[in-house]
């Protein structure tokens, strides 16, 4: 096991350097700079103002290694990686790029966790009801509408969402972040589309272990099939739905961006939009890498658990 | 006197990235003394003003003014979309000014329905270019220090400080053309911060000396955010901290204070204890505005007493009575223009098919049909048809055969044997843009390409040439930086001849910005080469049009002034297309929002004339 973790590990490693590599090259490669664009943006560019740009320029060549050759500038922002002193951004440069990341990081990674939590909490009754109720109306009711829900993109649900809700119940925000009620209708329209996915292997794997040996001799033995799914054949059914919550956060993480914008909501969605947006090259650096970063070491406990949940894969990690 | 011809970048309209500007001038330019109207701030703006009434629309009304009656104690909530902050250092230029402008601090003067009215200073006086501001006794910051003559030396001097801004990323306050003596020798480093002509002859007497008189200096005040006035005990020379976003600490003279702030998404205002006048609200919340935000339905939920609404809102609102009643329409002084781009096809040199493209635009229906009312059709993108009506009968007109007839003299009939045409626009997909590139194509004949680029790529192509073999336009935003049309006329500094600039000849262009870009050169020596080089290349029709106007505005010559811009619009180097007018929903028992019409976005021009029952 040890031997798997510390090889993944190294894949990481490889893959975070490759990672801001990459990022580095097509950051650079994107027109403009976030001088021309903050002073166009401004309207400052016919205001006469003088030596604005030169001033600042130079404290960041200093700082940012700018105009010196790729390597020096890439080194400037990998020793900032790699001694996890992140510097300021363009943007905010009284601010440390931390703080900016300790802000935002928690909001998007609460509504990720807390939509991947419902959906679970949706999608194991419904799958339970429908391997129970197998091949009958109910089964199929719960599978049409878990269908629905993977169809319907998340800001289009969203959008409904706010409709029903905002517009004409008033029971909640339409957008803006105060309290826990502007928490709800994002949460919703994240969570409601990955029910479809998440029940039906859910289903999926109860059926088939229901109708293993082990489940049919329980019920030879006058076991009821209530029973069998809660005491025998639930967990070992658990276990494909947890390989697909990993890439699920994941995707998570990515998705809530559009979510972020369409309530307005100040998470990691927002402040990397901006970053690109105005070419904040610190901020672009370090918040792509934090990004990866969560990203793989997430799934990397979620194929640990897995491996602890079973231990064949365990061990084949292990011999691998 | 020089006028600062404020180009900023229109696609900022989706971006909300707007400028400000002077404001609604002609009203308070010309009074040389005041004599100390308005003994607190509840009754100096009254008059519901002229400002919003000439756009012509069934649904254009006026937003009832709510002056004179402000309640004795702060009463109700206001809750209202704005462009966001990033600071709110009075001395940096930021959206965070323009909240200060409004009601967070209170400068010598501030706008309130639609004219300038006394802040801090209750009386003042001009003789020639100086200028001499009596202070109110009672003015107290947010800590209950008193606002004095040196607070308001302070503020200034931090604003032209060049050490003021150094590391923050961001620029001074803008003066614009706002010539206070040794300004610009301070902000180039060749003179010391203290020697500004700005100066405290006693604790309540202020003087600002100008390079020369200023007609339009009060009016340039009020919508200034480098007039404020900062606490001497608390805020330093030469810093801007993050002490600026921290609503703990800082220090505002205005009617209101910042409560709560969330650098990124709102912000809270409450009333100032030591305010000398009565407050009117309880809570001010500010939203701050992205184009993903319906704003509309944040509206309907009750969530905000005011939205702005996007062109695809109008049918929905016009169909709904209720709403159809909240709705106001608000100019603004900002205009979607294109411009012609420097090429080495010397086709768009020639006047008369600059005239044919102007003549083939169909203005009134993209202002009806593309925008659904929110906007009106542009003639000149430095004058608005609200400053001078007139303004759209002296330029060219849509004529489509005549356009085809100047096409045919200018060498293209039908559009035969013209270069492609490239727009270039921020974002893949400007209906107006597209609707414009239409109207050349079916009129003219002419191949229209619409090349549509990210904006920081915009941004980076804005100043480069066509590329070769083509003739290229740029869109554009323009506004003016007073609301007096023959403010906005007057430009005598080579480096702010926009026109002349547009029309300078492919390969001058191209020198001067390399000249631009060096990043070896100073700033200083920048100006000075570029100024050289436009002398010896601007045209001199355009540099004697321009020298006998600034004739004609010293002399007062109506008649002149309006053949200068007669001529400028037809020389047809720019195309205005519209003027941004905003579909504003306001709740019915929200009083006393006057729209400030130099900015984009509209917002109340003071706050504290505001109420909410």
């Amino acid at each position: 096991m040890l031997v798997y973790v510390i090889r993944r590990v190294g894949y990481m490693i490889v893959a975070l350097l490759a990672l801001t590599l990459i990022t580095f090259f097509l950051m650079k490669q994107a027109p403009g700079s976030f001088l021309t664009i903050n002073i166009m943006q401004s309207g400052l560019q016919t205001s006469g103002h003088s030596s604005y740009s030169m001033d600042v320029l130079q404290e960041w060549s200093e700082r940012y290694h700018i105009g010196e050759p790729w390597y020096m500038e890439y080194w400037g922002y990998l020793k900032g990686i790699l001694t996890w002193d992140f510097g300021t951004s363009f943007q905010y440069p009284n601010t440390p790029i931390m703080s900016l990341l300790v802000k935002a990081f928690p909001i998007s990674l609460g509504i990720a966790l807390s939509s991947i939590i419902l959906g679970l909490l949706i999608s194991i009754p419904v799958g339970i009801f429908a391997a129970m109720r197998r091949n009958t109306w109910a089964d199929s009711g719960a599978m049409f509408f878990s269908m629905l829900g993977t169809s319907i993109p998340a800001y289009i649900l969203a959008v409904f969402l706010i409709m029903v809700f905002s517009l004409y119940l008033h029971w909640l925000p339409s957008m803006g972040w105060r309290d826990l009620k502007n928490y709800v209708i994002p949460v919703l329209a994240l969570a409601l589309p990955m029910t479809g996915s998440m029940s039906r292997y859910m289903r999926t794997s109860l059926v088939e272990n229901l109708n293993k040996d082990y489940a049919t001799t329980v019920i030879a033995k006058g076991g009821s099939k209530r029973d069998v799914i809660y005491r025998h054949v639930l967990r070992n059914s658990l276990i494909p739905l947890i390989t697909i919550i990993g890439p699920h956060l994941a995707g998570m993480l990515m998705g809530t961006v559009m979510i972020e914008f369409m309530f307005g909501i100040p998470g990691m969605g927002q402040l990397f939009n901006n970053a690109a947006g105005s070419r904040d090259y610190p901020l672009i650096m370090v918040s792509t890498f934090l990004y990866t970063l969560v990203i793989m070491v997430m799934n990397l406990l979620v194929d640990i658990i897995y491996g602890l949940l079973d231990p064949r894969i365990r061990r084949s990690g292990m011999s691998d | 006197m020089k006028r600062n011809k404020f180009l900023t970048t229109l696609a900022a309209i989706s971006l909300g990235a707007a400028l400000l500007a002077g404001c609604s001038g002609n009203n308070n330019a010309d009074s040389k003394e005041n004599g100390n109207a308005a003994a607190s701030n509840t009754e100096s703006g009254n008059a519901a003003s002229a400002n919003n009434a000439s756009s012509g629309d069934a649904t254009n009304k006026e937003v009832e003014s709510n002056a004179g009656t402000l309640p004795d104690k702060p009463t109700g909530t206001f809750s209202f979309f704005i462009n966001s902050g990033a600071t709110w250092d009075p001395a940096i230029w930021d959206w965070g000014g323009h909240h200060n402008a409004i009601g967070i601090f209170e400068g010598l003067v501030h706008y309130s329905q639609g004219k300038v009215v006394p802040g801090t200073a209750t009386s003042w006086k001009e003789d020639g270019a100086k200028w001499k501001f009596t202070l109110r006794q009672d003015a107290k910051f947010s800590n209950g220090d008193p606002v004095t003559a040196e607070a308001f030396v302070l503020g200034i001097q931090r604003a032209v400080d060049p050490n003021t801004v150094k590391g923050t990323s961001k620029a001074s306050s803008f003066l614009g053309d706002t010539h206070i003596v040794n300004y610009l020798d301070i902000q180039n480093g060749l003179k010391k911060v203290d020697e500004l002509g700005v100066k405290a002859i006693d604790p309540y007497t202020l003087e600002i000396d100008l390079q020369e008189p200023d007609k339009s200096f009060l009016d340039k005040l009020a919508i200034s955010n480098w007039q404020m006035p900062v606490d001497p005990k608390v805020v330093k020379l030469g810093v801007s901290d993050d002490t600026w976003t921290d609503p703990a600490k800082i220090v505002s003279n205005g009617p209101y204070m910042i409560d709560k702030l969330n650098v990124k998404t709102d912000m809270w205002l409450k009333p100032n204890p030591y305010y000398y006048g009565k407050v009117s609200l309880e809570k001010i919340h500010m939203t701050w505005s992205t184009p993903e935000i319906k704003q509309l339905l944040v509206f309907q939920n009750n969530e905000s007493d005011m939205a702005t609404l996007a062109a695809e809102d109008v049918p929905a609102v016009k169909g709904d009575s209720t709403l159809t009643n909240e709705l106001n329409w608000f100019d603004t002084s900002i205009s979607y223009t294109f411009q012609v781009r420097h090429s080495e096809n010397p086709a768009l040199q020639n006047e008369k098919v600059r005239q044919a493209l102007t003549m083939a635009i169909d203005k009134q229906a993209i202002a009806d049909k593309v925008l659904g009312g929110t906007g009106t059709p542009s003639y000149d993108g430095s004058i608005t048809t609200w400053m001078a009506d007139w303004i759209k009968n002296v330029g060219p007109q849509y004529d489509v055969a005549k356009a085809k007839e100047l096409m045919k003299e200018a060498g293209y009939p039908d559009g035969k044997g013209f270069p492609t045409l490239v727009m270039l626009v921020p974002g893949a997909d400007d209906k107006v843009a597209q609707a414009v590139q239409q109207l050349w194509q079916q009129n003219l004949g002419i191949n229209v390409k619409y090349d549509g680029e990210e904006w920081g790529a915009y941004v980076t192509k804005f100043d480069e040439s066509a590329d070769p073999g083509t003739v290229s336009v740029v869109q554009n935003g323009v506004g003016p930086a007073v609301a007096n049309w023959k403010e906005t006329i007057v430009q005598t500094d080579p480096l702010h001849m926009e026109l002349a600039k547009i029309a300078l000849d492919g390969k001058a262009w191209e020198n001067y910005r390399k000249i631009w870009n060096d990043s070896k050169l100073e700033q200083g020596d920048k100006n000075k080469q570029a100024s050289d080089l436009f002398a010896a290349n601007f045209s001199k029709d355009i540099t004697d049009r321009y020298a006998k106007a600034a004739d004609a505005y010293k002399k007062d010559d109506e008649a002149g002034l309006k053949d200068f811009v007669s001529w400028r619009m037809n020389t047809a180097w720019t195309f205005p297309i519209y003027t941004v007018r905003n579909g504003i929903l306001l709740k019915p028992n929200v009083k006393g929002y006057f729209p400030m019409r130099m900015w984009l976005s509209t917002p109340p021009d003071w706050l504290n004339d505001i109420t909410v029952s």
